[in-house]
C-alpha cells in the first residue's frame, strides 16, 4: 500500500518531513500523522493547487489487518479553510486533516479523522491533541 | 395392595425417560386418569411435575412445529432471536434456548446446535402429546437439562388409524399433516409426514421483512415390535427439511455473502423505517437445514422384579446459510446417544435403577468468508460425555413418594480449531436430583424438587447470531451449572384443576459472548445468576360444554442476566382460553397478555432508527433511538371446528386476530446498532409479535 498518489508534479519548495503525534479520541492509544511532502500542482502556487502526501497511522487492535496500520493519502484543500481531505488508492479509505487557523498549512496540525475499510464495512477514528514531535 | 400395584406399575413404566415401550404403558395409565380428570394439565401420578400439552391444543394454536406448539405454555417462551434469520428458540423458566433438552419418546435426540434453527423444523405430525418438565434436573435421569426437558411423545402403534389434515390461508400459509398407523398388540408401524409453508411479513412495507418466509418438510417412521410379554422393541427414523428466507421480500436465495454491509445510504434518509434501496444481499438471510435421525430402544423383563432397558439415538444435521451480516456459514452436526439401565424392585417400597449413558457430538463448519478469505478460527468441536446414575423411587406411604437420583458425568469438549491457549475443557459434574411428592388429600398435592443441571458450552453459534463476521474466540474455563429449587401445589378435581409453582434457578458459569471484545470472546460470567419463575394455572369446567383456562407467569431475572440474553424475555404475562362446545362445533378463543418491560437492561439502548455520517469526523451518528419500553400488549387467536361427518371435520381460525405487531406499533425489529466504534444494521430489536393476522381454513379427515 506504500504507493503515493498524485506524483505528477513535485514542488521545488517541498517541506521537509514533519511528524505529529497525538492520541485517539477517548483513549490513550497513540496515533500519528507524518507529512512527507507538500507541493503545488503544476508549480502554480494557488491555494487550490496545494497538495500534501501524508501517512496516517494509529493503533487499533481490533479493526486493522496487520499490514494496514499506516494509511497513505494525498491531501488537497476541502470546501472550507483549515480542512484538507484525501481518498486513498483503494477509493475507500478517507482522511480529513484539520490544521491550525492562521498558521501555514501542515506546519501545525490539530487533528485528523480517518475512515478505513475493514473486511466489508467502515471504521473511523479521530486522532486529537496532535503535536509536532520536533518542537 | 396399593403398594404392590405401585410396584407393578412402576416396573412396567420403569422410571422415566425411555422410549416408546414405556410410553405405551404410560399412556394407558394416563388415559384412565384423564378420563377421571379431563382438565388436568399435570400428570397426576408422576413425582416429577410434568405438564402435558395434548395434540388437540396444538391444533387449536395452528402450530406446525415444536417452537410454536409450546410457546406461551406455563414457563415456556419461544423467542425469535433475529428477525431476518427466523431462528426460534425454546426457553424454559427463563433459561436460554441452549439450556432446553429435547427428548423424543424419552430419548435425547436434539443437540444444542439443533436448538438454534431445529425447533422450527420439528414437525407436529405423529406427535400425540408434549411433556414439559421445567427446571434443572427436572427429568430425573436425562443428562444436562439446565432449563428443563421437553419430551415429544409420538402416537401409539397398537392401533389402526389414518388421518389427513390440511390447512391453508393468508400469507401463503399452507400445511398438510398425514398420519398412518397400522398395528396390533404384537406390532405396529407409524408413518407421518408434514409439509408447511408460510410467507413473509413486511408490515411497514419498507422492503425488509420482519418475519422470514419458511418452508418445511418432514417424514417420520416408527415400528414397534412386542413379540412377547417380556420383550418390547422399537425403531424409528425421520427426515426433516427447513428453509428460511429472511429480509428481502423477493424470495432471494442468495448463494454468496454481500461484499459490503448495508450503511446509511442503503435506506431513504438513513432511516430503517423507510424504503430500503441498497443491494438485496445486504438484508437477506438464507438458511437451509437438513436433518436425518434414527433411534431405537428395547425393554426386556427378566422376571416380575427386574428389567433392562436400552436406547440409542443418532442424528445428523446439515446447515447451509448465508447471512446479511456479510458471511456464509455451513455446518455438519453429528449427534449420538446411548443409554442402558437396569430396574429392580427392592423390597416392597423401592424401585432401584442403575444406568449408564453416553453422548457424543461432533460439529464441523465451513465458510468461504470466515475461513478462506479470512483466517478466522473455525467453529468446530467434539463433545463426549459419559454418565452413570443411580435412582431410587421410594414409595414411603400412600401419601408420600420420594425419588432420588445421583448422577455423575465426565465431560470433554475440544474446540479443534481454536488456536489460542485454551481449546479444551475437561471435567466432571456430580448432579443429584431429589423430587418429593406429598398427597395432602386425593385431590391436593405438593411437590418439592431440587435438581442439578449442567451444560458444556459447545458452539458459539448456539449463543449468538452465529459467529460474526469478525470470527470468535473461546475463553470458556468452566461448564455451566445450575441448581433449581421448585415447589408446586397442585389441585386436581373433576370440575377444576389448579397448579401453582415457584422455581428458583441458580445458574453458575453462564457462558456468553463478550461483545466488548473483537473478535467476540466467549467466556463464563463470574456472577451467579438467580432466575425465579412463578406460575399459576387454573382450569375450570364452567358448564358441561364450556371450559375456561387461565394462567399467569412471572419471570424474575437480574439485570446482569438480561444483559447476556440475545433477546428481551417476557417478564409477566397472562393467558385466558375459552373452549366451548355447541352441537357439533367447538370454538376456542385465546387471549394472551404480555406485560410492559424496560428494554434497556437487554442492551436495546444501542438500537437506533436513523444513521448519518458526520462529514468532518466520519463518525457514525445514530439518532432516533428505538423505544426502550415494550408496552403491554395482547393478542387474540380463534379456532372453530365442526364435525361434518363421523370422519370429517372442517376447521377455520385466525391467529393474531387484532393484527398486533410491534412494527405496527412503530417499532420494527430493524435497527442501527452501535457496536464498539461503528454502527451496523441489525434486526434484533425484538419484543413483540412480528407476524400479523393469518386467517386459515382446512379439514381433518380421520379413519
Amino acid at each position: 500500500m506504500k504507493v503515493f498518489l498524485s506524483l505528477l508534479v513535485f514542488s521545488s519548495g517541498a517541506l521537509a518531513q514533519t511528524e505529529f503525534t497525538g492520541n485517539i479520541r477517548g483513549t490513550n492509544k497513540p496515533c500519528a500523522l507524518q507529512v512527507q511532502q507538500v507541493y503545488y500542482v503544476d508549480n502554480i502556487e494557488k491555494p487550490e493547487n496545494l497538495r500534501a502526501d501524508v501517512k496516517a497511522s494509529l493503533q487499533n487492535d481490533e479493526h486493522l489487518v496487520s499490514n494496514a496500520e499506516e494509511f497513505f493519502f494525498t491531501l488537497r484543500p476541502a470546501s472550507r479553510a483549515n480542512l484538507f481531505s484525501g481518498t486513498a488508492e483503494n477509493k475507500k479509505d478517507q482522511l480529513n486533516v484539520f490544521t491550525k487557523e492562521g498558521a501555514p498549512a501542515f506546519e501545525s496540525v490539530v487533528s485528523y479523522a480517518l475512515k478505513w475499510w475493514h473486511v466489508n464495512h467502515f471504521h473511523s477514528a479521530q486522532c486529537v491533541n496532535l503535536k509536532n514531535v520536533q518542537e | 395392595m396399593f403398594k404392590s400395584s405401585f410396584i407393578a406399575l412402576a416396573l412396567s413404566l420403569s422410571c422415566v425417560a425411555l422410549a416408546q415401550t414405556e410410553q405405551l404403558d404410560a399412556i394407558e395409565v394416563r388415559e384412565a386418569k384423564d378420563f377421571e380428570y379431563p382438565l388436568s394439565r399435570v400428570v397426576r401420578d408422576s413425582v416429577v411435575k410434568k405438564e402435558v400439552l395434548r395434540k388437540e391444543r396444538v391444533q387449536h394454536k395452528n402450530a406446525v412445529s415444536l417452537a410454536r406448539a409450546i410457546d406461551l405454555e406455563p414457563g415456556v417462551q419461544t423467542t425469535l432471536t433475529c428477525a431476518n434469520c427466523g431462528s426460534q428458540r425454546v426457553t424454559l423458566n427463563g433459561m436460554r434456548g441452549e439450556n432446553t433438552t429435547i427428548l423424543l419418546d424419552g430419548i435425547p435426540a436434539y443437540s444444542s446446535v439443533s436448538s438454534f434453527y431445529g425447533m422450527e423444523a420439528i414437525p407436529m405430525a405423529g406427535i400425540s402429546s408434549i411433556e414439559i418438565m421445567r427446571g434443572a434436573g427436572s427429568s430425573l435421569t436425562a443428562p444436562e437439562a439446565i432449563g428443563g426437558v421437553v419430551n415429544l411423545v409420538t402416537e401409539r402403534t397398537d392401533q389402526n388409524r389414518f388421518s389427513y389434515l390440511v390447512r391453508g390461508g393468508e400469507r401463503e400459509s399452507f400445511n398438510q399433516q398425514f398420519l398412518g398407523i397400522y398395528g396390533s398388540a404384537k406390532r405396529g408401524t407409524l408413518i407421518s409426514a408434514q409439509t408447511n409453508q408460510l410467507g413473509f411479513f413486511d408490515e411497514d412495507d419498507n422492503g425488509v421483512a420482519e418475519a422470514s418466509a419458511q418452508s418445511q418438510r418432514a417424514v417420520f417412521i416408527k415400528h414397534d415390535h412386542r413379540p412377547s410379554g417380556r420383550l418390547k422393541l422399537s425403531l424409528r427414523g425421520g427426515h426433516q427439511n427447513l428453509e428460511l428466507l429472511g429480509g428481502a421480500t423477493q424470495h432471494l436465495r442468495s448463494k454468496t455473502y454481500p461484499s459490503t454491509l448495508a450503511d446509511e445510504t442503503s435506506f431513504e434518509n438513513g432511516d430503517v423505517r423507510r424504503s430500503f434501496n441498497g443491494k438485496l444481499e445486504q438484508i437477506s438471510d438464507w438458511i437451509r437445514l437438513k436433518r436425518m435421525d434414527g433411534g431405537g430402544s428395547f425393554l426386556y423383563h427378566f422376571d416380575g422384579e427386574t428389567n433392562v432397558k436400552g436406547a440409542f439415538s443418532l442424528a445428523k444435521q446439515e446447515q447451509l446459510s448465508v447471512y446479511s451480516h456479510g458471511y456464509d456459514y455451513d455446518n455438519d452436526d453429528m449427534f449420538r446417544f446411548f443409554d442402558l439401565k437396569v430396574n429392580r424392585v427392592i423390597g416392597e417400597d423401592h424401585l432401584l435403577t442403575v444406568g449408564v449413558d453416553h453422548r457424543n457430538e461432533e460439529m464441523n463448519s465451513d465458510s468461504k468468508f470466515l475461513y478462506r478469505v479470512n483466517d478466522f478460527y473455525r467453529d468446530s468441536f467434539t463433545f463426549d460425555t459419559l454418565g452413570v446414575y443411580l435412582q431410587d423411587e421410594w414409595f414411603i406411604s400412600d401419601k408420600d413418594e420420594l425419588n432420588l437420583v445421583l448422577r455423575f458425568d465426565t465431560m470433554n469438549v475440544e474446540w479443534q480449531d481454536q488456536r489460542i491457549d485454551q481449546n479444551e475443557l475437561k471435567g466432571s459434574v456430580f448432579a443429584p436430583r431429589i423430587h418429593y411428592k406429598r398427597s395432602h388429600t386425593d385431590a391436593l398435592s405438593s411437590r418439592f424438587s431440587f435438581g442439578v443441571g449442567y451444560r458444556a458450552p459447545l458452539t458459539l453459534f448456539e449463543s449468538q447470531h452465529g459467529t460474526n463476521e469478525e470470527g470468535f474466540e473461546i475463553g470458556i474455563k468452566e461448564f455451566e451449572r445450575a441448581e433449581t429449587f421448585t415447589y408446586t401445589l397442585n389441585y386436581e378435581g373433576p370440575e377444576r384443576s389448579s397448579a401453582f409453582s415457584a422455581t428458583l434457578t441458580q445458574l453458575r458459569n453462564m457462558a456468553y459472548g463478550d461483545e466488548n471484545e473483537e473478535p467476540i470472546r466467549f467466556r463464563n460470567a463470574s456472577e451467579t445468576m438467580s432466575v425465579g419463575t412463578f406460575n399459576f394455572l387454573h382450569v375450570e369446567k364452567v358448564t358441561s360444554n364450556w371450559t375456561v383456562e387461565s394462567s399467569f407467569d412471572w419471570f424474575r431475572m437480574p439485570d446482569s442476566y438480561k444483559d447476556k440474553l440475545p433477546i428481551a424475555a417476557q417478564e409477566t404475562r397472562a393467558r385466558f382460553i375459552s373452549d366451548y362446545h355447541f352441537g357439533k362445533n367447538e370454538f376456542v378463543a385465546t387471549l394472551n397478555v404480555i406485560g410492559r418491560r424496560d428494554l434497556r437492561p437487554y442492551n436495546y439502548d444501542k438500537n437506533y432508527n436513523v444513521l448519518t455520517e458526520d462529514p468532518d469526523t466520519f463518525e457514525d451518528v445514530p439518532t432516533s433511538q428505538k423505544g426502550q419500553t415494550a408496552p403491554m400488549f395482547y393478542t387474540v387467536d380463534l379456532f372453530l371446528q365442526r364435525q361434518m361427518t363421523e370422519r370429517l371435520k372442517l376447521l377455520a381460525g385466525v391467529t393474531n386476530l387484532l393484527d398486533y405487531t410491534q412494527t405496527k406499533a412503530k417499532e420494527s425489529p430493524l435497527s442501527w446498532r452501535i457496536h464498539q466504534d461503528h454502527v451496523h444494521l441489525d434486526n434484533r430489536h425484538i419484543w413483540g409479535p412480528v407476524q400479523g393476522r393469518v386467517l386459515y381454513a382446512g379439514l381433518n379427515y380421520q379413519l
